[in-house]
């Protein structure tokens, strides 16, 4: 048999496995050891406690109050809303297929690009004017994507990483 | 579990008086959670009125892998600790000898012919419990007066199971602790 007491851990997984926990050790320590005893039944006292806690009274009309609340708030959506997600579907199927068949595929994409080309070339000359400023000021445009790479790694880390400990400490 | 099935689903159906019978069944559970985390007694009914339509408006969200119980416990554990970095007043309690007593005689939980040196042990318990990290304090209610299981808790809290139990032994080691400094010259505790 082991000389020593039981540490707290062992007391407390006693108590939370209490119909036949199988710690042979644990219970033949307790049989013999008084001051353990003792300590079991401070843990005990303070699980009973524990479980009394009663918390906060809410009011009688509670129910009433939130469900006068959810009129005004938007319907929860059912999720098996599959004629919903069918009509989505066959929409857009259609909205692609019916221009596609009646102008035809090379008409579609001159129309296309024209819109999207103005766009295109706005942002490149844009580019280069910030690129060729950015040269007249001495600055490497390399090295201020890097920065601003390494400041948003260093602010999503925080944010994933640290925010629940600083819950944790300050709360 | 078929029962919460279509109950859900008349919810989602448009039926907004089957909510009715999770807020009831319910309330309990998010009380509790709020009240160990939110110490400023104007906020907390607010608060569990809140979690009662962001439980309602994300319904359809809810995937029956997870215990419902677990899943409203989860949001109204993410909504406190929204509340609490929002604001930070709410830090600190106004607890008092009076409002315990009165909250306790309603709910019952004093006999008249309890002594005064258990009454006074139950307001220090209190007052250690609110002292304890947000963490720590939500551990204990879920533990002991849900029943969670470690795995049940770690879902809630979003921690690991060996975290979660890391944290309950610790918190009521400090509890056992600060209770034997206080009452033990005075043989109320062990």
């Amino acid at each position: 048999m082991e000389l020593r007491h039981l540490t707290e851990e062992e007391i407390q997984e006693y108590l939370d496995n209490i119909p036949g926990s199988g710690n042979r050790f644990v219970e033949e320590h307790l049989r013999s050891c008084q001051l353990c005893q003792k300590a079991l039944e401070g843990y005990k006292r303070l699980y009973a406690r524990l479980k009394t806690d009663k918390g906060f009274e809410l009011s009688p009309d509670f129910t009433e109050k939130v469900l006068s609340r959810l009129s005004s708030v938007p319907a929860s959506k059912s999720r098996l809303n599959y004629i919903e997600i069918f009509l989505v579907i066959l929409g857009l199927i259609a909205g692609i297929c019916i221009p596609l068949y009646f102008m035809g595929w090379k008409y579609i994409s001159q129309k296309i690009t024209a819109i999207i080309q103005p766009q295109i070339n706005l942002i490149i000359t844009s580019w280069s004017l910030a690129e060729r400023g950015l040269q007249n000021l001495n600055i490497d445009i390399n090295l201020l994507l890097l920065s601003g790479l390494t400041l948003l790694i260093i602010y999503l880390l925080d944010y994933i990483i640290f925010r629940k400990r600083i819950h944790f400490f300050f709360y | 579990m078929s029962d919460t099935r279509s109950l859900i689903n008349r919810i989602l159906a448009g039926d907004r008086n089957a909510f009715r019978s999770i807020i009831e069944e319910h309330q309990r559970l998010v009380s509790h959670i709020v009240f160990r985390m939110v110490f400023n007694q104007k906020d907390r009914e607010d608060l569990c009125q809140e979690i009662f339509v962001k439980v309602y408006t994300n319904l359809s969200g809810f995937h029956f892998g997870a215990k419902l119980s677990s899943w409203i416990a989860k949001i109204a554990y993410n909504t406190c600790l929204d509340f609490l970095g929002k604001n930070k007043k709410n830090l600190y309690n106004t607890i008092t000898l009076e409002n315990i007593a009165q909250k306790n005689l309603i709910a019952g939980d004093f006999p008249p012919d309890e002594s005064i040196e258990r009454f006074e042990i139950f307001y220090l318990l209190q007052k250690e419990i609110e002292k304890l990290p947000v963490h720590f304090r939500t551990i204990l209610t879920l533990y002991h007066l849900e029943d969670m299981s470690y795995a049940e808790i770690s879902k809630v809290m979003q921690l690991p199971e060996g975290t979660v139990k890391s944290y309950l032994f610790r918190a009521r080691r400090l509890l056992r602790g600060k209770l034997i400094k206080k009452y033990q010259k005075e043989g109320l505790w062990n």
